[in-house]
């Protein structure tokens, strides 16, 4: 794996393109009211009873928007953990726009790609269980 | 003599070959001698650039690639039009040598002409115009070309689309038992200042649309191995795919066949300027879909309607 600095410029990139992205859906997210919309709600879940692998990412941005990190937490870890990604691509944007400061990027070999690959499937199935149990068996994580 | 930088995939060209610096990019790779010339010259000493300081280069950089002659002359301002006097491609023929569209050469071709020549190439000679377009270089380019398909395609089919999507909101609201809210939040969308705050919002916001559809892609690829190209490849893609949208024009069925028209254009343009295996792209796109909440919410509310409930 190398790190590589960028020249010092305001060219946009991919970390400029994915701060825009956190920096759009937190502002919706902060401004408008999306879980006490009248059509809100998840009818797939409500109908089958299993939640799906995004389940609880509404409720994650609203939340972070909010600065609210253990109940985004609660919502869906995953989700949180990519929204502080968002939230740190938002800060570097502004830094890289307005005072050229260089954006890193890795350069990873295609063994070393495999290997992220992997532990995102991982990571995704490990946290799609902990979301579906939690709304299937909700005691085991609030008590009796 | 021709050769392609290996980190940003741009042609240039040079006089020597040996370790020097992307004129593109500005990242340190080694050109090396074709076959039977004499042995490369002597390294410049290295400037105090970033790239220069990237650790398992020191002295050498990447590997170019050294290219044969274009068939349609040298790269650069003096460039042919791409897709124009270069011989076509395809399997087994010459290869093209990537350049700047006609949009990117608007200053020498005239600004309407760049347009309309890069609208054209791109919506009826795909396979060129994408062979043709060079993969890196700013984005601004792209966007703007984008930004100006949408804005003029926006302005002529407002106003109609507005009285459509009325229309059919009031058949909606008539014939089905939506909850009092729903029914208000429908029927506001018919208002002047709704219909107004949506196009000026739309239209002055899609450079940022743009680019947030070129990072979401972007990672996706990335994640999917099929992003050889770098952002600036995915946002030519994501812009220069922009030109059916003006089907928008042709009432009602026009705007369908123009999104799935451009939809196809995008996958080919990232197949083609990434120089990927098509499946990566549509694999992005898949997982796009699986993992975007309004995906399922989507879902959620077609079975609601379909079972007539609602949360």
């Amino acid at each position: 794996m190398k790190v590589l600095w960028s020249p010092r410029s305001r060219s946009i990139g991919v970390v400029d393109a994915l701060g825009i992205t956190g920096v759009c859906g937190l502002l919706v997210a902060r401004f408008v009211p999306m879980a006490r919309l009248p059509f809100w709600g998840c009818l797939l879940r409500q109908r089958f009873g299993w939640p799906c692998l995004g389940c609880g990412l509404t409720r994650v941005a609203d939340r972070m928007s909010h600065f609210n990190v253990a109940d985004a937490w609660d919502a869906n870890p995953l989700g949180t953990v990519a929204a502080l990604g968002f939230m740190a691509a938002a800060l570097w944007t502004f830094l890289h726009l307005a005072f050229r400061v260089p954006v890193a990027e890795l350069d990873l070999s295609d063994r070393e790609w495999r290997w992220v690959r992997v532990a995102l499937v991982v990571l995704v199935v490990a946290n799609w269980a902990f979301v579906a149990l939690k709304y299937r068996h909700p005691e085991l994580f609030h008590g009796a | 003599m021709q050769a392609r930088c290996p980190h940003c995939t741009s042609v240039f060209t040079t006089d020597r070959t040996g370790v020097q610096f992307c004129p593109s990019c500005g990242r340190q790779i080694n050109v090396p001698a074709p076959p039977g010339a004499p042995p490369p010259s002597p390294p410049p000493p290295p400037p105090a650039t970033p790239a220069a300081a990237v650790p398992g280069a020191p002295g050498g950089g990447s590997q170019g690639q050294v290219l044969p002659p274009p068939a349609g002359g040298p790269v650069g301002p003096g460039a042919p039009p791409p897709g124009g006097t270069l011989p076509p491609g395809g399997p087994g023929g010459p290869a093209r040598v990537p350049g700047p569209t006609p949009w990117e050469r608007r200053k020498e071709l005239g600004f309407w002409r760049g347009w309309g020549q890069t609208l054209k190439q791109s919506m009826f000679s795909p396979e060129e115009f994408w062979s043709s377009v060079r993969p890196d270089g700013p984005i601004g380019d792209p966007i703007l070309f984008a930004w100006l398909t949408l804005a003029i395609t926006s302005a002529i089919t407002a106003y109609p689309n507005h009285a459509i999507s009325t229309w059919l909101t009031r058949l909606m609201v008539s014939a089905g038992q939506f909850p009092p809210e729903l029914r208000r939040l429908m029927e506001g969308e018919r208002s002047p200042a709704f219909f107004w705050g949506w196009l000026v919002g739309y239209v002055l916001l899609m450079p940022a649309f743009a680019i947030i559809a070129g990072g979401i892609v972007h990672v996706l690829l990335l994640l999917t191995g099929g992003a050889k190209g770098g952002f600036s490849a995915t946002m030519r893609a994501v812009c220069y795919a922009a030109g059916p949208l003006l089907f928008s024009l042709i009432p009602l069925v026009g705007g369908i066949v123009g999104s799935v028209y451009s939809a196809v254009l995008f996958f080919w343009g990232l197949v083609r300027l990434h120089r990927s295996d098509w499946w990566r792209p549509v694999l992005s796109f898949v997982l796009l879909l699986a993992f975007c909440c309004c995906c399922s919410f989507g879902l959620g509310i077609v079975v609601g309607i379909a079972q007539g409930v609602h949360p």
